[in-house]
């Protein structure tokens, strides 16, 4: 059980980019005769080892463009490594882009006699798996109807099932879990997972990362074509997930200023508005240790930060922050006035913070209104006119839980339980 | 020799791809397998009222229209095999990149099927013809050279269209020039005329262009009941082997890095 099924040793990767096409043809026509007439270089592996056991179940996570697909089709026999080797033992299967070899004029069962042929099956083999294939794929009303009549999940449905139905020792999966409907999706999920339980190697690429931690008992994490981690999936998820992360908020640090600069125009567009006696200048989400972010994990404390300006003192101004979901709907509204915080009177710059120290928001985007009132009256519905309100113009993401696959709804609330036994 | 030996292993998956090519090629159309022998016809009767009824041409005094369309379709069969061919097969590497890039397939064997594709449809032709000639009464025991000019043309087109195919997928503009060649080329293949029927200011160019000896040999074996010109059969010969020997050596050598530049 401990010999190598696949083996991958300093594998790299390099692509010749050419600005002129005649350079191109020349270094191609000249392969390895002469070098080096290709004007850049982009590194689509970098030395990538690793070793993966017969048997075991890997999966590969990483951002797009990351190289996975590069690697993939290096291990398949697809694209070969400019530097390093590859070893496989057995026969190999790979599921990179399913249904390519497609042809719409002709009928499920010729298409999947030329699947066959693609797949290298002799007319016998094809024979003997054809009705396993058609069962699988339930499309036994279909089959003789010309594939460009199928529906997208139909076609998907039949390619899923003839790339699968040979039984190769080491499958190559390229994102191609969860075709179909929920019922089909499930039927692949049980697929791939018989096969490792008959001792397959199988190795995934997929975004999917629910799925790649319920199958995978090792996940390796690729970015910029590196090998970044090597492990337990828990462990490279919750790493991946935090680089994400970072990623992410310097997207949103990029982004966010536009809209503080644009105070005028946000107000032409009525998104900011109100009477202008004191001004909201500033709207920052922090965490707990006073950092602007964008990302919180669920339960991370988060504060909304709100720098005011007065042009004229003001007395007891009512502050608000109200959190929507992204459609829309009211999540919650914190009032300063209604949780009894009084202001007294408010002259010159300063910050009022809203502390959600813990916060019971579910996974999902956020989104944030700010406002200062003169006074609320909390039952009169169409509200007053504010000094200052910003509409919507904030929010913040709260990231999906790792370990958890479940909708766990949008309000994490805390209860107790309580169990009798008998009548 | 490694050549011969790929082609052996992967016969029958050869004989596979080139009904698939069949297939795909008709598939959806109505009239299917009746437009292999309805293109040609209609090629034939296009010559026999340019060149036969219009311009009169007759490769001598004392032979009749029907002579003449035999000598055409003659030199038309194998020139439909052959450009048929290489047109297909110079694209069939590029029109399989989905597959290239998905599966793990001997791509080498693309053109091959392409060529062969080509070669049914011109030996369907052939068939029709013998017909037409054992009516006639003009077969004779030279018709044993058929097979091995058949073996010969598929070798050269095969060879070339290795050649073709793999550069066809950096200059995405060859498969173009090779339909405009194909053109050309069939007007200097001596297909309406004979080689002796060529002005002597043309004769050099028919005598360079290989296909010259191809249709030459055809007309011997079917025509005229005469051994081919053994000349014009060991050049056409050493020809074919040379390239495709070369084509061979060209597309492995680049197939490992084909399927990054399709």
């Amino acid at each position: 059980m401990d010999t190598a099924a696949i083996s991958v040793k300093g594998v790299s990767k390099v692509y010749k980019l050419y600005r002129g096409r005649s350079k191109r043809l020349l270094d191609f026509f000249s392969l390895g005769f002469g070098e080096g007439r290709h004007d850049e270089e982009f590194c689509a592996l970098d030395d990538v080892s690793f070793e993966i056991p017969q048997g075991t179940t890997v999966g590969i996570i990483g951002r797009n463009g990351a190289g996975k697909s590069t690697l993939l089709r290096i291990l398949t026999g697809n694209s070969s490594p400019t530097k390093g080797e590859v070893e496989i033992k057995g026969k190999v299967s790979a599921l990179l882009e399913i249904g390519t070899g497609f042809h719409p004029e002709l009928t499920g069962q010729q298409n999947i006699h030329v699947s066959g042929v693609y797949l290298g099956l002799t007319q016998e083999e094809i024979d003997r798996l054809y009705t396993d294939i058609v069962a699988f794929s339930e499309l036994e009303d279909f089959i003789h109807q010309p594939v460009k009549t199928y529906s997208y999940g139909m076609y998907m449905r039949l390619a899923f099932s003839v790339s699968t139905c040979i039984n190769p020792d080491v499958l190559i999966i390229d994102e191609v879990l969860g075709v179909g409907d929920a019922y089909f999706s499930r039927k692949c999920f049980n697929r791939i997972r018989s096969f490792m339980e008959c001792g397959k190697t199988v190795l995934m690429a997929s975004h999917d990362l629910l799925a790649l931690q319920r199958l995978c008992t090792r996940l390796l994490w690729i970015d910029h074509g590196r090998l970044m981690m090597d492990g337990p999936p828990l462990e490279v998820l919750r790493a991946y997930a935090a680089s994400v992360r970072e990623q992410e908020e310097r997207r949103f640090r990029a982004k966010v200023p536009a809209t503080h600069h644009d105070a005028s125009s946000l107000r032409e567009k009525g998104l900011i508005y109100g009477s202008g006696e004191i001004l909201i200048t500033e709207v920052k989400c922090l965490n707990h240790v006073g950092q602007e972010q964008h990302q919180f994990s669920v339960g991370e404390p988060l504060t909304i930060r709100m720098r005011y300006k007065t042009r004229v003192p003001v007395v007891d101004p009512v502050f608000v922050a109200a959190l929507y979901r992204i459609d829309g709907v009211t999540i919650c509204q914190a009032i300063s006035s209604r949780d009894g915080v009084k202001f007294d009177k408010l002259d010159g710059q300063g910050f009022v913070d809203v502390l959600f120290d813990r916060p019971l928001l579910g996974p999902g985007q956020y989104v944030v209104s700010v406002a200062i009132f003169p006074s609320l009256d909390l039952l009169d519905q169409l509200g007053q006119t504010p000094y200052d309100l910003h509409d919507r113009l904030y929010g913040f993401q709260i990231e999906p839980l790792v370990d958890c696959a479940l909708d766990l709804g949008m309000v994490l609330h805390p209860v107790s339980w309580r169990h009798s036994r008998g009548e | 020799m490694s050549c011969f030996h790929m082609l052996f292993r992967h016969r029958r998956l050869i004989w596979n791809l080139t009904l698939l090519d069949f297939r795909l090629r008709y598939a959806g159309s109505r009239l299917g397998l009746v437009w292999m022998l309805l293109a040609p016809l209609l090629m034939l009767g296009a010559y026999l009222l340019l060149f036969g009824g219009i311009l009169q041409v007759r490769p001598d005094q004392s032979s009749t229209g029907v002579e003449y369309g035999l000598l055409i379709a003659c030199g038309l069969l194998p020139w439909i095999g052959f450009s048929e061919g290489v047109t297909r097969g110079t694209a069939s590497v590029l029109a399989q990149r989905n597959l290239i890039k998905s599966h793990v397939f001997p791509m080498e064997l693309f053109p091959v099927s392409a060529v062969c594709a080509g070669l049914i449809g011109q030996l369907c032709g052939t068939l029709l013809l013998l017909v037409l000639l054992g009516l006639r009464g003009m077969l004779g025991p030279n018709l044993a050279v058929l097979p091995f000019l058949l073996i010969l043309q598929a070798l050269f087109t095969v060879g070339l269209v290795w050649f073709l195919s793999c550069v066809n997928i950096i200059y995405r503009d060859t498969s173009q020039v090779v339909v405009l060649m194909m053109v050309l080329l069939m007007f200097i293949s001596p297909i309406a005329y004979t080689q002796e029927m060529a002005p002597a200011g043309l004769k050099l160019v028919v005598e360079l262009n290989p296909i010259s000896y191809l249709i030459e040999g055809y007309r011997n074996a079917l025509l005229y009941n005469q051994f081919p010109n053994v000349r014009g059969l060991v050049i056409f010969g050493g020809l074919a082997l040379l390239v495709l020997l070369a084509g061979y050596r060209y597309f492995m050598h680049l197939r490992r890095v084909l399927p990054d530049y399709v």
